[in-house]
C-alpha cells in the first residue's frame, strides 16, 4: 500500500498550506493519508511505526530529509520511502501565496508518489575482509604506522625498499627535524617494532579491491611473494634533489662546491673553530616548502655557530617556527636577497654574483665554499609505485589525496592510504600525525565486517559496448573491464551515479533511477502543474544532494524566498545528470532548467561538479543550434554558507 | 568496559576527534560553551584551501560509512551514536580521581528543552525583542529568541535571557510547550578516562595594540570581521560596506597586525596570511581596490593558488609594517615605509583590515592543570596523565592540520585507553 | 613504409590532372572502398577504431547535430536508447532554422564522431564487423578526390624521335608462349615492348604497374590466359585472369581520372594464340603512339 503522512510542525505549516485540499487531490495517488502535527516527537514516531507495514510504500511530507530521516529510519525498516521537505522548501519560502505555496505542495507529493513507482529493494552485499595491512615503507611515517598498527594488535607486514636499514631511515629524513630529535625518533619507533613482520621488496603487481587487495612483490634475491590485504598504506617518503641552480653553481665541476648536507657532516668534527666563508644558495625558482626553510635555517645556524662566516642566497624562506629565524639571525648568518647568477672560480675563492631584481640591487660576495641546498621531491620510484597501486599523483610527482581539507590521507583509490612525505614535504611531527590518520583510516576498515547495503548500478551486458567510459569516468575505482565485461566493484562504490551519465548507450543504470523514473517524474511533475497552475511558467532546479540541497535547505532556514514554480529534483551527484533529463525537462514544458552542484573542487565525488558543467555547456549548444534559446539552461553551484543561491539563480520573480 | 571521553570544545578539531572516537566505540562527550558547535569556522563563510563552506565536516560512520563528508547542518551531531553534545556547557573544575577525571560542566540554560522543539522558529517570528547581533559586529539586528548560527547544530533556537522582557508571547505560541522561561542552569560531574582539549583560538582585541586605531575607527576591522562582512548571512547580506553603509572601494590589508612582534604577540599566527588572500581575492571580484602591507606571504604550498590569483588580479603588495593608522576625516589613512622603494607612503583607503593574532582562549587556562607553554597554548602530547590537547588549542594553524591532529590524537586516546582491544 | 602507402605515394607521383570523380570499385576488386558512418547511433564507443589495423579512423569531438535530426527513428527503436531518447527530444524542441555540427566540451565521456581516411582504409570491413550499433557500412566506391586532391600539371615537353615505351606482363603459362610463338612465327609486332613474366596475370600488382607509370612508361600491357582458362584457377570466379581483369578496370577508371587514361590494357591469349598475341601488341602501340608521351615524363625532366 502506498502511504502518505504529512506534517503541520507544530501547527505553523497549515498557516501557509492548505491541507485539507492536499489531502484531497493526494487521495488520487496514495491509500491512506495521515496528517501529524509533530512527526519528530515521541508520539508522532510511534504512530509512523504503528501505521506502517513492512511492504507499504511510504511518502513523507514534512521538514528536510536532514532532518526527519535518521530518526523516522531508526523506527521503521521499509525499503521505499520518499521524503517531500514541505518546510524548507515550501513553507518557509512561499509564505506570502498559500494557493500556490499548495499547489507546489501537491505537485511535489505527486512526484514523491511517481518516484515511489520506481524504488527498487536496496542490494545487500558482503565483501571478504583481510585482516591485515599493508605498509609500504622507507619513511619515517612507515615505521610510526606499523608501529602504532603493532600496538593495535592488527596484523601488518612492512615492506620495506631493498637495502633498508636503519641508517638508511635517517638519512633519507635528515631534514624533518634537529638531528637529536630525530635520532632519538627512529631509535625509539625501531625499537617498537620488535615482533612485526618486517620484508624487503619491491611492488610488483596489485590485483583485487579494498578488503582484500592481492599484493605480489619482488624481494632483492629475485623471488616474488603474493599476499593479501585488507588495506595498503603508503609511505614511502620522499628524498632531496639537486636543483638546477647546482649546475650554474658549478657543482660537480668545482671541489669547491657541495650540498649543505655534506658540509655539515663534514663540519664539526673536531673541536676547532672554523673560519671560512660560505655561500648557502638556494634556488629561488622553486617553491620552498617550510620544511625545507626550517631545515636551511638550522643548518646555517648550526654553521655559523661553528664560526664560519655564512652567506644565505634566497628569496622566500618558509619556516613554522619563527625561533629558527632569529636563532639563525643571532648566530650571524646574513641573510641576502636574490638570485645567484654568476660564479667564478678564481685560486683564493669563489665569486658570486647575487641579483636582487626587485631592489636592482647587485651583490658580489668571495667565499671559499658553495652549500647548495636541496629541494625536496618524491622518491624516484613514486611514480612507478602509484601506477601499479592504481593511485594518483599530483602535478609534482607526490601522491595525491582525494580531498585536501578534511581527507589528508585518501588516496584515489579505496583502501589505499598515503602517510608522511610521499604526500608533501613533511616536518618529522607532522609526519607522524599523518601516519596516525592512515592507521585510524586502515584500523577502522579492517576491523568492520565490509557490509554495504545501498542501490547500485546494473548493467545491461546486451546494450553494453564495452567503451569503458563509465570505467574512466567512475571517481572510485567502482568499474572494471574483467572477461571483457564490465563490472561492478560495490565495496569502492559511493553511490554516485556519475557512470549512468557517461555512458552513450544508457547500458548502466543506477538502481531506483533509470531513465524511465526520470521521465515518469518530470512528466508527473509538469502534468500536475499544469492542473494547478495551467499556463504559469515553472522552472526545474536538479540538485546534488550534497551541497546543492543542504543549500536549498537553507534558503528554507534563512526564509530567502523565490517564486512557488520552482521544483527541485534531488539526483545522488550532480554529475549524474546527462542531456537527456535536461532535454526531457524542457519538452515536458519547464521554461528553464538549473543544475545545481558542489562548488568547483569541492564536489563530494570528487567530479561530478565539472562534469555537469560540461554537460551543461554541450546541452546548451545544441539548444542553439536547433534554434531554442540556449539560457534556458543553466549550471551553477550552491552551499549551505550561502543561502541566498537559490534566491539568486531563480530571481525573485520568476 | 566501555570507556568514556570528554572532549573540550566542539570547534572543527573537537568535532573531528568527538566523532573519530565515538566511531570507535567510546562514550563521548563534546561540550561547547556556546549555543552551537562549529567555533571560529562558522564566522568565516568560505575557507581555504578549498574554497568551499567552512561548515564542513567529514563524515561519521553512523551517517553515511566515511563517505560523504556533512556540513554541520546535515550531520545531525548529537544523534549519533555514542555522542552526547552538550551544548551551552562550560567546563568548570577538572579534577584527577584515581586513575579517571571528574568533569565537573555547567550548563547555561536554553530555555527550550530539545526534546520538545521542533523547529518551527514561531517564537522567533511573534518576539518583538530587537538587539544587536554581536556576531554581526553589532550591524544587525537579532531577535531576544534566536538561532545565533543559521546553518548551526543544535538546530534549536537560545534565548538571551539578559534581553529577554519575559512577555511570554513565544510560550504561548509554541504548541508542543518547548519554552521555559524559568530554566535554571544544570551542573553534572562525569567520570572520564580521558580529556581532549579543542578549545580553539581567538583573535586578538587589536585594541591591545593602539597604534592601528582599532575601536577608535569604525572602518578598522579584523580579518574575521571582515568575514563576517564578506558572508552572505552576515550583515550587509555579503555587501562590502562601510560603517555608515557606504560601499567600499578601497581596503588597506595589514599582515602580521601583532604577531611575530616582541611587543605583542611572538609567534606566528600561520593562518592569517592565507586567509587575508583570500579575502583579498573576494574583494578584488567585488572591484574593490586591495593593498596588503606584509613582512612575509607565509602560504603553505597547498594553498599557493591563492598567491599568484591575487597577484594575477592585481592586488597591491607594499612590503613594509605600518607603524600606525591615523584617522583623517573620516577614513583611515595607513603610513608605513615601503622597504622596496625605501619611500615612506600614505595609502587612504575606505576600510583597513587588521590580520589579528590568534591567542588561545584566555579562560580556559585557569581550570585545567596541564602545562601551558610561554604563548598559552596546550602541548599536545599528555599520554602520561590521559589530557590531550588538539586543534589550535596546541597553536595557530589552519584547518587541515587542526583535522589531522585531531585525528591522530584520536589513534592516540584509543591506544592508551584500549590498548590493542 | 607500408605497402599501401607506398601504393598510394606512387598513384599521386604518377597523377597529372586533378580527379574530380569518386570511382565505382568493381565486385571482385577487395582492398579498396568507402566507409559510409551513420552518426545518430553512435557511441563513440571506439570498437571500429580498435579494430582498424592501419589506423583510418579517428574519434573527432563533434556531435553531428544535422544528421540526429534528420533521421527517422526505426520501429525497433536503436539498440543505443539513450541516443533514441535524444533525437528524440532534439526533435521534439527543434524550431526552424539551420542546425550545424557542434564540438564536444573536452573531458566529456561518451560523445563523438568518426573520421575516416580514404587514403589509409584497406577496406577490410574489420570496423563494420566490430560495431555493435551499426553504424558503418562498407560501399564499393573509392573517393579518389580525396586521396590526390589538387594536381598541378607538369610541362608538356618534347620528345624529339619519341617511341612509345611499353611494358608487357605476360603470364607465365599461356601469354609468354603466345609471345614466343609470335617469335617463331616471324610475326612482327612493334619493338617499343619489353615483356615482364609474371606467374600468373592475375599476380601483377597494382605497386609494379604504378611503378612502371611512375618511370615515365608511356603505356602498360598486361597478357593472361583465356578467361575461363587459368592455368591456377580454372573458370572459378577467383581465377587469376577474372581478378586483374576487375583489377585493371579499376586502375584505368583510375588512371582516366588522373590524366593518364588509356595507358593501360588487359587482354587474354592461348598459348596457341601467336597471332593474336602479335595483334594485341600491334593494337596497343597504335593507340599509345597516339596519345603521345606519357605526362610523367614532364615530372620527371622536372624533376631531374
Amino acid at each position: 500500500m502506498k502511504k502518505l503522512f504529512l506534517c503541520t510542525c507544530n501547527n505553523t505549516l497549515n498557516r501557509i498550506l492548505d491541507f485539507p485540499k492536499i489531502e484531497k487531490e493526494m487521495a488520487k495517488s496514495f491509500d491512506a493519508i495521515e496528517t501529524l502535527d509533530s512527526l519528530c516527537l515521541e508520539d508522532g514516531l510511534s504512530t509512523l511505526r504503528q501505521r506502517i507495514s513492512d511492504d507499504d510504500q511510504v511518502a513523507i511530507g514534512a521538514c528536510s530529509s536532514q532532518i526527519i530521516e535518521i530518526p523516522v529510519k531508526q523506527r521503521i525498516s521499509n525499503d521505499f520511502i520518499s521524503f517531500v521537505p514541505l518546510r524548507e522548501h515550501v513553507a518557509w519560502v512561499h509564505p506570502a501565496d498559500i494557493k500556490s505555496a499548495t499547489n507546489k505542495a501537491i505537485v511535489l507529493l505527486a512526484d514523491a508518489a511517481a518516484q515511489l513507482n520506481h524504488m527498487e529493494p536496496p542490494t545487500e552485499f558482503k565483501e571478504n575482509m583481510v585482516e591485515r595491512v599493508l605498509v609500504i615503507g622507507g619513511g619515517i611515517a612507515g615505521l610510526k604506522a606499523a608501529s602504532d598498527l603493532n600496538n593495535l594488535k592488527v596484523g601488518l607486514t612492512l615492506l620495506e625498499p631493498p637495502g633498508q636499514n636503519d641508517d638508511k631511515y635517517y638519512e633519507r629524513s635528515l631534514f624533518m627535524s634537529d638531528n637529536e630529535t630525530l635520532v632519538q625518533e627512529i631509535k625509539a619507533l625501531c625499537k617498537s617494532l620488535l615482533g612485526v613482520e618486517r620484508v624487503q621488496g619491491s611492488v610488483q603487481e596489485v590485483d583485487g579491491q579494498m578488503g582484500s587487495y592481492e599484493v605480489t612483490w619482488i624481494d632483492p634475491e629475485g623471488n616474488l611473494t603474493t599476499q593479501d590485504y585488507g588495506t595498503i598504506i603508503v609511505a614511502t617518503g620522499n628524498q632531496q634533489f639537486l636543483p638546477s641552480i647546482a649546475k650554474k653553481c658549478r657543482y660537480g665541476k668545482s671541489k669547491r662546491v657541495l650540498t649543505v648536507e655534506s658540509l655539515v657532516a663534514a663540519s664539526g668534527k673536531r673541536d676547532v673553530h672554523e673560519s671560512s666563508t660560505i655561500l648557502v644558495v638556494t634556488d629561488p625558482d622553486i617553491e620552498m616548502s617550510s620544511v625545507e626553510g626550517s631545515h636551511l635555517l638550522r643548518s646555517t645556524a648550526f654553521l655559523a655557530r661553528l664560526g664560519n662566516t655564512v652567506f644565505v642566497s634566497y628569496s622566500d624562506i618558509r619556516t613554522e617556527d619563527e625561533n629558527l629565524y632569529r636563532n639563525a639571525r643571532n648566530a650571524g648568518v646574513i641573510f641576502v636577497r636574490g638570485k645567484v647568477t654568476q660564479i667564478k672560480e678564481k685560486d683564493h675563492g669563489l665569486i658570486c654574483r647575487i641579483e636582487n631584481t626587485l631592489e636592482s640591487i647587485v651583490r658580489e660576495v668571495t667565499v671559499d665554499t658553495i652549500a647548495v641546498s636541496q629541494i625536496v621531491g618524491p622518491v624516484s620510484d613514486t611514480a612507478r609505485l602509484a601506477l601499479t597501486l592504481g593511485v594518483e599523483c599530483d602535478e609534482n610527482g607526490f601522491i595525491k589525496i582525494r580531498y585536501n581539507k578534511m581527507k589528508p590521507v585518501q588516496t584515489s583509490r579505496r583502501g589505499i592510504f598515503v602517510a608522511g612525505g610521499a604526500k608533501t614535504p613533511m616536518s618529522l611531527s607532522h609526519a607522524l600525525i599523518s601516519a596516525q590518520n592512515a592507521v585510524l583510516e586502515a584500523f577502522k576498515i579492517v576491523r568492520s565486517p565490509l557490509k554495504r547495503f545501498g542501490w547500485i548500478p546494473v548493467i545491461d551486458d546486451e546494450s553494453c559496448d564495452v567503451c569503458k567510459a563509465c570505467i574512466t569516468a567512475c571517481p572510485n575505482d567502482a568499474l572494471r573491464l574483467i572477461d571483457e565485461k564490465v563490472v561492478h566493484i560495490p565495496v569502492h562504490c559511493e553511490f554516485c551515479g556519475i557512470c549512468v551519465s557517461s555512458c552513450p548507450t544508457r547500458a548502466i543504470e543506477f538502481q531506483s533511477h533509470n531513465k524511465e523514473s526520470w521521465f515518469d517524474r518530470l512528466e508527473t511533475i509538469a502534468k500536475t502543474h499544469r492542473q494547478l497552475e495551467r499556463n504559469k511558467p515553472f522552472t526545474l532546479v536538479y540538485a546534488c544532494s550534497e551541497c546543492a540541497n543542504a543549500s536549498i535547505d537553507q534558503a528554507g532556514f534563512a526564509g530567502k524566498s523565490y517564486p512557488t514554480g520552482t521544483y527541485v529534483i534531488q539526483f545522488p551527484c550532480a554529475g549524474m545528470v546527462s542531456p537527456i533529463e535536461i532535454l526531457k525537462g524542457l519538452v515536458v514544458g519547464a521554461e528553464r532548467v538549473i543544475v545545481a552542484h558542489c562548488p568547483p573542487g569541492g564536489c563530494h565525488h570528487q567530479k561530478g561538479d565539472h562534469l555537469s558543467e560540461l554537460v551543461v555547456h554541450l546541452t546548451k549548444d545544441m539548444l542553439r543550434e536547433i534554434g531554442q534559446d540556449p539560457d534556458r539552461v543553466r549550471a551553477t553551484y550552491m552551499i549551505a554558507a550561502m543561502p541566498e543561491k537559490m534566491q539568486k539563480e531563480v530571481g525573485l520573480h520568476g | 568496559m566501555t570507556k568514556t571521553v570528554v572532549v573540550v570544545g566542539a570547534g572543527l578539531a573537537g568535532i573531528h576527534v568527538a566523532q573519530q572516537l565515538a566511531d570507535l566505540g567510546m562514550r563521548v562527550h563534546l561540550i561547547e560553551k556556546e549555543a552551537t558547535v562549529g567555533g571560529l569556522a562558522t564566522h568565516l563563510g568560505k575557507v581555504f584551501p578549498t574554497d568551499d563552506c567552512a561548515l564542513c565536516l567529514d563524515a561519521c560512520k553512523e551517517l553515511h560509512d566515511d563517505k560523504h563528508r556533512r556540513c554541520q547542518y546535515r550531520s545531525l551531531l548529537g544523534t549519533q551514536k555514542g555522542l552526547t553534545l552538550h551544548s551551552l556547557t562550560d567546563v568548570r573544575s577538572i579534577k584527577k580521581n584515581g586513575g579517571k577525571f571528574s568533569v565537573s560542566l555547567r550548563t547555561q540554560p536554553r530555555f527550550i528543552s530539545p526534546d520538545r522543539c521542533v523547529v518551527c522558529l514561531e517564537c522567533i517570528n511573534v518576539c518583538d525583542v530587537e538587539v544587536p547581533d554581536e556576531r554581526n559586529l553589532g550591524r544587525s539586528k537579532r531577535k531576544a529568541i534566536y538561532r545565533p548560527v543559521p546553518q548551526g547544530v543544535p538546530l534549536i533556537p537560545v534565548i538571551d535571557i539578559e534581553s529577554c522582557t519575559k512577555c511570554g508571547k513565544c510560550v504561548d505560541v509554541c504548541g508542543v510547550d518547548a519554552i521555559d522561561l524559568e530554566q535554571k542552569p544544570k551542573n553534572r560531574t562525569i567520570n572520564a578516562d580521558a580529556v581532549i582539549i579543542a578549545t580553539g583560538v581567538e583573535e586578538l582585541a587589536p585594541s591591545m595594540l593602539p597604534g592601528y586605531a582599532y575601536g577608535v575607527c569604525e572602518d578598522v576591522l579584523t580579518q574575521r570581521e571582515l568575514a563576517r562582512l564578506l558572508d552572505t548571512t552576515g550583515p550587509t547580506n555579503g555587501s562590502v560596506l562601510t560603517a555608515s553603509m557606504k560601499p567600499v572601494e578601497s581596503v588597506t590589508m595589514i599582515l602580521c597586525a601583532g604577531s611575530r612582534d616582541l611587543n605583542a604577540v611572538e609567534y606566528c599566527s600561520q593562518a592569517c596570511c592565507t586567509y587575508s588572500l583570500k579575502h583579498a581575492i573576494m574583494l578584488r571580484n567585488f572591484g574593490i581596490n586591495v593593498t596588503i602591507c606584509y613582512m612575509d606571504l607565509r602560504v603553505p604550498l597547498h594553498s599557493q593558488h591563492y598567491l599568484t590569483l591575487a597577484r594575477d588580479l592585481g592586488v597591491r603588495f607594499v612590503r613594509g609594517k605600518p607603524d600606525q593608522v591615523t584617522v583623517q576625516g573620516d577614513s583611515p589613512v595607513t603610513i608605513v615605509e615601503d622597504t622596496e622603494s625605501r619611500k615612506r607612503i600614505e595609502i587612504e583607503s575606505d576600510l583597513v583590515v587588521l590580520a589579528s593574532p590568534l591567542v588561545s582562549l584566555s579562560s580556559e587556562k585557569k581550570e585545567f592543570t596541564v602545562t601551558l607553554d610561554e604563548y598559552g597554548f596546550f602541548s599536545r602530547q599528555g599520554s602520561r596523565e590521559r589530557i590531550y590537547a588538539c586543534g589550535t588549542s596546541t597553536g595557530p594553524t589552519d584547518i587541515p592540520n587542526s583535522v589531522a591532529e585531531a585525528n591522530s590524537v584520536a589513534l592516540q586516546v584509543y591506544l592508551d585507553l584500549q590498548g590493542g582491544a | 613504409m607500408d605497402k599501401r602507402e607506398r601504393l598510394i605515394q606512387k598513384i599521386q607521383n604518377i597523377a597529372v590532372k586533378t580527379p574530380t570523380q569518386i570511382l565505382e570499385v568493381p565486385e571482385k576488386v577487395e582492398g579498396f572502398g568507402s566507409i559510409s558512418y551513420r552518426p545518430p547511433s553512435c557511441s563513440a564507443c571506439m570498437k571500429c577504431i580498435e579494430a582498424c589495423e592501419v589506423e583510418a579512423l579517428e574519434l573527432e569531438p563533434l556531435v553531428r547535430l544535422p544528421e540526429y535530426l534528420n533521421v527517422v527513428i526505426p520501429e525497433e527503436g536503436f539498440r543505443s536508447k539513450n541516443r533514441e531518447s535524444l533525437i528524440s527530444l532534439l526533435q521534439s524542441l527543434k524550431q526552424n532554422g539551420e542546425t550545424q555540427t557542434i564540438s564536444v566540451p573536452t573531458g566529456l565521456p561518451g560523445y563523438g564522431s568518426i573520421s575516416w581516411s580514404a587514403q589509409k582504409c584497406i577496406a577490410c570491413n574489420k570496423c563494420v564487423e566490430a560495431c555493435k550499433e551499426d553504424c558503418l557500412s562498407l560501399e564499393k566506391t573509392y573517393d579518389l578526390v580525396s586521396v590526390i586532391g589538387e594536381v598541378e600539371p607538369p610541362p608538356v615537353i618534347e620528345v624529339p624521335d619519341w617511341e612509345p615505351f611499353i611494358i608487357c606482363f605476360v603470364c607465365w603459362e599461356c601469354s609468354h608462349s603466345a609471345a614466343d610463338l609470335a617469335g617463331l612465327m616471324h610475326l612482327h609486332y612493334p619493338t617499343n615492348i619489353r615483356t615482364v613474366r609474371v606467374p600468373c596475370s592475375g599476380a601483377v600488382e597494382p605497386i609494379q604497374i604504378m611503378t612502371a607509370l611512375e618511370n615515365g612508361v608511356d603505356g602498360v600491357l598486361v597478357t593472361g590466359c583465356l578467361l575461363s582458362e587459368c592455368h591456377y584457377g580454372g573458370d572459378d570466379p577467383l581465377a587469376g585472369n577474372f581478378m586483374q581483369a576487375d583489377f585493371v578496370r579499376f586502375w584505368q577508371s583510375m588512371l582516366e581520372e588522373i590524366g593518364l587514361g588509356g595507358r593501360l590494357y588487359i587482354d587474354f591469349a592461348s598459348a596457341a594464340m601467336g597471332i593474336k598475341f602479335a595483334e594485341i601488341v600491334t593494337e596497343f602501340v597504335e593507340k599509345i603512339k597516339k596519345l603521345g608521351p606519357s605526362p610523367v615524363r614532364g615530372k620527371l625532366e622536372v624533376k631531374s
